[in-house]
């Protein structure tokens, strides 16, 4: 093995070697949360300290500490559980999310927790992770202390594509009993495919989530994602259609493991491919290259909504190496045709490459 | 869907913490996971706690690169980590732990190009290396900015990248991954010794 082959498997290796690992969507208001948790700790402590040694406490500390005490909860919507911390703490996941003889409980991990388990799609399939919207909680059904409720979603890791990503949504009240466990609803007889990954939010204390159907017969790029606002009625949430958008997807047929030989003009000979096609909607990184690659990450740029082509681009590399996009079709053999499509802007900054490659499945 | 915020405040501080976390959080949790050795909730807490330390000087932090900051914010973070467990007297590798992504994607991954020695062969690595082979590799750093990362001189970046792609070249685990690869010609560890070149 050459060292130019050890580095790039390593580079390879690196990338993918431990899956591709993402951070919960609420990890950065977790961050703000404990810092400023751990300020007001610390003023407190300070303003402790100063009473101790009969020092007369800065009134700004004081009227901070008596507000904090008596006032009611906020009726903003963004502000977080003034001592809640959901980090480390165990819940119990809805039995749908416990696939198989998975784990009955799951410990939350600055708001992420992790489940284990098998179906009988085999193992992988069964991976579940729980994760909280916020470790540190939103209000979503009202701002009173008998409705307050933190927001948590059960992400099914399917590597069939985003749209079965996210499959149930809990919202726990401010004591950590479950308060309800919502489901996507089904509209004019279309059974949802799941919520959309990370398309949860709070806004105004109603909780918003997109909801996808997956795509008709005749237009496999296609997917529909619907957004609906969940309403507390003081017993139960129900769902209000607010919004539908078409969403441009890996059409199924794509998504599959390629290898195959790519011909360019910059090659002197033909170089041996990977190509993994993981599935995801327009817009996001979709699969990965290998061995002849910048990044290796590949990007949907668009898909036909017949299903019969699409465009990917792979994100520039470190050293400034930016292929043009391809173009994949796949012909009535099976297999995938990869072309790349030159830049016809001369002051763009992608590569005047030409070539491509016919791929199959190893 | 948009949150509000997207659209306008692109000044915001806050607004763009939370930005600067969504674009660059799973490159840097993929660092800290390697960091660690794999173990998934001791890589989400030294990210969490990096983020933590960038969020206090966030408005300075955000003014240069707050990917560098929280990079070597990892790095300071797992070396602390190691010398603890080093006091404790040992680390156990951990494929066995990674995350629920682990299975099914390495399960790919390993339907490509059997990388899974080459997995076992850098979670084997002693931690320094490692860190020095991920900043090289992962990020593509010049040896300059390692150094910097890992507080060291551009020396012993050189060394460690040197005796880390040796111990990873002599690795048992690499026999299948050396099969497999364009170009080369099947071939067992020890005549790889032999053929390699740094």
């Amino acid at each position: 093995m050459t060292t130019n082959h050890l580095e790039d498997e390593i580079r390879a290796t690196l990338r993918t070697g431990l899956g591709h690992p993402s951070v919960d969507p609420g990890l950065a208001e977790a961050v703000r949360h404990r810092v400023q948790r751990r300020r007001r700790q610390t003023r407190a402590l300070a303003a402790m300290a100063v009473v101790a040694v009969g020092v007369s406490l800065p009134v700004v500390l004081r009227t901070d500490g008596a507000e904090r005490d008596s006032r009611p909860a906020l009726a903003d919507t963004t502000s977080a559980f003034a001592a809640l911390d959901w980090a480390n703490t165990t819940v119990d996941p809805p039995a749908e999310c416990a696939a198989g003889g998975g784990a009955p409980q799951v410990t939350l991990r600055h708001g992420g927790g992790l489940v284990s388990g098998a179906t009988s799609e085999g193992p992988g399939a069964g991976m579940l992770l729980v994760f909280g919207g916020s470790s540190a909680g939103r209000f979503v059904a009202g701002s009173t202390a008998e409705h307050a409720a933190v927001l948590l979603y059960c992400r099914h890791l399917d590597p069939g594509g985003p749209a079965v990503d996210t499959s149930f949504v809990q919202i726990y009240r401010d004591d950590r009993t479950l308060l309800a466990t919502l489901t996507p609803p089904a509209v004019d007889g279309q059974v949802p495919t799941g919520f959309a990954d990370r398309k949860v939010r709070v806004t105004g204390n109603e909780l918003f989530t997109a909801v996808d159907y997956p795509p008709a017969q005749d237009t496999p790029g296609l997917i529909t994602r619907r957004t609906f606002v969940w309403r507390w009625n003081g017993t139960e949430f129900t769902p209000f259609l607010t919004g539908e958008e078409s969403i441009q997807v890996v059409p199924k047929a794509f998504i599959d493991v390629w290898a195959g030989d790519i011909a360019r003009s910059d090659l002197a000979a033909p170089q041996r491919v990977a190509l993994e096609i993981a599935g995801g909607e327009q817009g996001t990184v979709i699969g990965t290259l290998l061995h002849l690659h910048c990044s290796g990450k590949m990007k949907l740029l668009s898909a036909a909504a017949d299903g019969s082509e699409i465009y990917l681009e792979e994100l520039p590399g470190n050293n400034g190496c930016a292929p043009p996009p391809v173009r994949l079709t796949i012909d009535a053999s099976g297999r995938l045709h990869y072309d790349y499509v030159p830049p016809t802007d001369s002051s763009s900054n992608v590569q005047n490459l030409t070539g491509g490659g016919i791929f199959t499945n190893p | 869907m948009l949150d509000d915020r997207e659209r306008n405040d692109g000044d915001d501080p806050e607004w763009a913490f939370e930005r600067f976390v969504a674009v660059s959080g799973d490159r840097l949790l993929l660092t800290a996971l390697w960091l660690v050795g794999g173990h998934r909730g001791e890589a989400e807490d030294l990210l969490q706690g990096a983020l933590e330390r960038t969020y206090r000087h966030w408005n300075r932090v955000r003014a240069g690169n707050p990917e560098a900051y929280v990079r070597r914010a990892l790095a300071n973070a797992a070396t602390s980590r190691w010398r603890r467990l080093r006091v404790r007297g040992h680390e156990v590798p951990l494929l066995a732990e990674h995350e629920p992504a682990g299975p099914d994607l390495l399960d790919h991954a390993t339907r490509l190009t059997q990388r899974d020695g080459l997995v076992r062969a850098l979670l084997s690595l002693p931690p320094r290396q490692r860190a020095v082979i991920v900043l090289r590799y992962l990020h593509d750093l010049p040896e300059g900015e390692v150094a910097a990362t890992l507080g060291c001189s551009i020396g012993s970046v050189r060394s460690q990248a040197f005796r880390g792609l040796a111990r990873l070249r002599d690795s048992h685990h690499l026999v299948d991954i050396a099969d497999t690869l364009p170009g080369d010609e099947p071939a067992r560890a020890n005549t790889l010794r032999r053929r390699n070149t740094l």
